[in-house]
């Protein structure tokens, strides 16, 4: 290559790598960043020639990573459409994109997982898709502080992995409570806990915490309603009245048992323990699942009803179907797969899109909305009530 | 009120690139290369910024409100008219002055803490 063809083919590569700036950006500053490298590329080749050229490039390809990002998600027209809701403006095309990528690969998985032949492929694909596409959405809300509607996606995909999957973690491998996780049992409270338990008691402590710093800002800002405050109230007392049945119905139980075999008195350490698992059961089901309705809700007031349908759409197939093992029946099988994957093809590629292309007025819910944005509470309340 | 973001609040300390550009422009109106070989020697050479680096500053500095694009040429013989001038602003100053007196105030501590007599290493 002669002297010049490394210049000359600097810029034309830079003026390649130009693109990937947003198109505002670029109008305004591209013939002078094209101007500044040209500069810059004679004075690297006059002074030290090809090598010259080439540690110029290293640090141009870093530059250009780094703003390329930055200015992507400061870009106004990102901000309004990917970050923030807009007023009567649907999504930038870009934006539906973002959208779609977790969808396409959930959906994905789901068509394999019916193949029987795929399972493992799924679980590989399902489960790890669970735990990284949360890692955009937490880069995003980081850098922006405003966690993004398309992260949605993302993260009731990360509940289902983290609620299929959260009781099967392997603790013992902890650097400090490693140990501590080797034993079978610990006593809080004046109960033994299984360590099986214990581990339902740290993903409700994670949640208690988050849910708490999350209603506690809200609430300051005034953007829980008062029908929310009432939905929370229902809830909590629908699941104070579910612990307290179960706990009688064990009780009950128990000294039947005791009555039977006459070597399991009640009020022994093993009726303790018992029931000291309730609560501990039913908060690890119960307060994942009010973080994730309450955050949906803050999004339902700028983005409408149908944002509980993303995050619901992969819960409600486990929450209905999930539990009952299926697997060992081939006939229902069938039948309540296709239905799931119909309801999934809905939940993770039409909906999705349908949310963010239509136009939305903050604050308004059209009357359809309304009723949707009852879903979740509808559902769970059944399933109690059930 | 101009338009602050993440890199311009006020009171919090200034990224090395912002600091060093309103530094470049204290003196003169300059274009981008002027600013990037000013930068350079200010730093000898320990800060290079790259055309992204530079100009999404710049941009960030011009929505702030602390320098702004001008029309006039300082040299019109030497002049390349596709190239943009920048100046800095009294709020560019006033925050440059600012950064100023609390890096002064950083150093005047650490030569307390006899941090500026030792070797590097």
């Amino acid at each position: 290559m002669k002297t010049n063809g490394w210049i000359a083919f600097s810029q034309r590569l830079y003026r390649r790598l130009l693109h990937l700036y947003p198109l505002k950006y670029r109008a305004t500053y591209e013939e002078e960043m094209f101007h500044l490298f040209t500069d810059q590329c004679r004075e690297a080749h006059t002074q030290r020639g090809w090598v010259g050229i080439l540690v110029l490039w290293l640090r141009t390809l870093m530059d250009v990573g780094a703003t390329v990002i930055r200015e992507h998600l400061s870009d106004p027209r990102a901000k309004l459409g990917l970050l923030d809701a807009i007023p009567n403006a649907p999504l930038p095309w870009k934006g539906v994109l973002l959208v779609l990528i977790p969808g396409l690969i959930f959906f994905v998985s789901q068509i394999v997982q019916l193949t029987f032949l795929g399972r493992v492929w799924f679980f590989l694909a399902f489960h790890r898709a669970g735990y990284f596409l949360i890692l955009p959405v937490l880069l995003v809300w980081l850098l922006t502080r405003r966690f993004p509607v398309w992260g949605l996606i993302p993260f009731g995909l990360l509940y289902e992995t983290l609620w299929d999957y959260g009781r099967s973690f392997d603790l013992s491998g902890l650097p400090l409570l490693g140990r501590f996780f080797y034993q079978e049992t610990v006593v809080l409270f004046g109960a033994r806990i299984n360590i099986y338990d214990l581990k339902f008691l740290l993903a409700v402590f994670v949640c208690v915490i988050l849910s708490g710093m999350l209603m506690g800002y809200n609430a300051r800002r005034g953007q829980i309603s008062r029908s929310a405050w009432k939905w929370l109230g229902l809830y909590g007392l629908l699941i104070a009245l579910q612990v307290g049945g179960e706990v009688y119905r064990r009780v009950v139980d128990l000294r039947l048992l005791a009555g039977q075999t006459k070597d399991l008195p009640a009020g022994s350490v093993a009726l303790t323990d018992n029931i000291s698992q309730v609560p501990l059961w039913y908060l690890y089901e119960a307060l994942p699942f009010l973080l994730l309705v309450f955050i949906g809700m803050l999004f339902t007031r700028k983005y409408g009803g149908l944002t509980f349908l993303i995050l619901l759409g992969y819960l409600l197939p486990t929450i209905l179907f999930g539990r009952y093992g299926f697997w060992n029946e081939p006939v229902p099988f069938y039948v309540v797969s296709l239905a799931v994957l119909i309801y999934r093809f809905v939940v993770a590629l039409v909906a999705p899109v349908w949310l963010v292309r239509a136009a939305s007025v903050p604050g308004r819910q059209q009357p359809p909305f309304r009723l949707l944005s009852q879903l979740p509470a509808i559902s769970h309340l059944t399933l109690l009530l059930v | 009120m101009p338009h602050m973001n993440s890199s311009l609040v006020p009171g919090q300390p200034l990224t090395p690139a912002v600091f060093h550009i309103l530094l470049a422009l204290a003196d003169s109106d300059k274009h981008g290369y002027a600013i990037m070989k000013d930068v350079e020697n200010q730093t000898t050479g320990r800060l290079k910024l790259g055309p992204g680096t530079l100009y999404g500053t710049i941009k960030r500095l011009l929505a702030a409100g602390l320098i702004v694009e001008i029309d006039e040429r300082p040299d019109l013989e030497l002049d390349d008219e596709r190239r943009r001038y920048y100046r800095l602003t009294a709020a560019g100053r006033k925050l440059a002055l600012e950064e100023n007196q609390r890096l002064t105030q950083a150093v005047r501590a650490a030569r307390l803490k006899r941090l500026s007599d030792g070797p590097l290493t």
